[in-house]
């Protein structure tokens, strides 16, 4: 049977028990009756944003409310762009294509918010999760947006909804412009190399 | 494979963002896992930054309690009351662990989560709705839950999934609350 939090609490404050129970263990989440935040030291802080992008007007969005997030928080930003490969024969895709978009995004936002810029290719779900995983990032921060006939399978879109299951940290999807924003104002997607774009959403 | 292209000085002292940052936030709590993680995550952000929080418990419904409920208690109002106090005291329990700064405010409803999570984004003009993630399908095997999926879906403000990496999260799928409900019908 398995042991009451708690109990599991009670177990770790009793002399002798400590080598049973890491230190990293014990539940920080409920703060002694009357004294509210008193014993709490230690939250879970987003310090660190990744956020997904392609060409595509939510992933735009999502890079704006990422900016926007990390500047209130003081968190550092990392963009991703994933450059997938459109035809799988085909692998003469130019390096210089996520670096491109890249670019052109990081204008949006204060160049000091962005710590760093990660150019990806191969499949977009999984290097976003890998990228999350290896920063590590406390936060995701995607667009997501259906297309094809499946969207009932994967209202996200399948890259986002990828994301949602398998990444390490808290994922934040964006389908909506962010408000004061209107749909389409955003979008410089017809100047990007749509063939290339990548999925960060 | 990624590959760092550029990484300047990290200083976030930026003023000028074209996004808006999420000041009024809903988070969704059926008392799982991921419930406590989502709720953990936004009290430190509140930490960090002025927030205005909703806490939002959906309680199980007459319907639902018709529908596949009757098992655990074979009377709805004692059901339904019980479920009602369970929800008061766990909208309680998460209110406490914002600080004092942060103005929450609690929403008890009955019936369908995804739909009144919806519905109060939008009467309440959320900047950000958050909630745990815990679906599973027999079909796919684990994905996106359906209330996430829903939100997620028809959420007029962007949605933020909470997972809970902790084993026991893998046991507390479905509507979390419930169980506590078991040791008083068992």
């Amino acid at each position: 049977m398995k042991n009451h939090p708690d109990q599991a609490r009670k177990d770790y404050a009793a002399p002798g028990l400590s080598t049973r129970q890491p230190p990293e263990r014990p539940d920080r989440t409920r703060p002694q009756p009357g004294t509210e935040d008193a014993g709490i030291t230690k939250w879970p802080a987003v310090r660190r944003i990744l956020v997904a992008v392609d060409g595509s007007e939510p992933s735009t969005w999502a890079l704006d409310s990422a900016a926007a997030l990390a500047a209130r928080l003081e968190a550092q930003l990392a963009v991703i762009h994933v450059s997938e490969h459109p035809d799988p024969w085909d692998r003469s895709i130019p390096s210089d294509v996520s670096a491109e978009v890249l670019a052109r995004l990081a204008r949006r936002v204060p160049a000091p918010l962005v710590t760093m810029l990660l150019a990806s290719e191969g499949e977009a779900a999984s290097r976003i999760v890998d990228a999350a995983r290896e920063w590590p990032a406390d936060l995701v921060v995607i667009g997501g947006h259906a297309r094809g006939r499946l969207t009932h399978l994967a209202p996200l879109g399948s890259v986002a909804e990828y994301v949602i299951r398998h990444s390490p940290c808290p994922v934040t999807t964006i389908m909506r412009p962010p408000a004061g924003q209107v749909r389409g104002a955003a979008s410089e997607r017809a100047a990007w190399p749509a063939t290339w774009a990548g999925s960060g959403g | 494979m990624c590959s760092a292209i550029h990484q300047p000085a990290a200083d976030t002292t930026a003023d000028a963002c074209p996004g808006m940052p999420h000041r009024r936030v809903l988070v969704a709590v059926d008392g799982s896992d991921q419930a406590l993680s989502a709720v953990k995550l936004v009290a430190g952000m509140a930490r960090a930054m002025p927030l205005d929080v909703t806490l939002l418990h959906a309680c199980p419904s007459a319907d639902e309690w018709a529908s596949t409920l009757p098992i655990l208690s074979p009377s709805p109002e004692a059901f339904l009351s019980r479920a009602r106090v369970i929800g008061q005291e766990l909208l309680h329990r998460y209110r406490r662990l914002f600080p004092r700064t942060c103005h929450v405010e609690e929403i008890l409803t009955a019936g369908s989560p995804s739909t009144h999570i919806v519905r109060a984004a939008e009467a309440w003009h959320a900047d950000l709705i958050v909630l745990g993630v815990h679906g599973w399908d027999p079909s796919f095997g684990e994905r996106l839950g359906n209330t996430a999926a829903f939100v997620a879906r028809r959420a007029p403000c962007p949605v933020m999934t909470v997972h809970s990496r902790q084993p026991a999260a893998k046991s507390s799928r479905g509507h979390s609350a419930w169980p506590a409900l078991r040791p008083e019908v068992e």
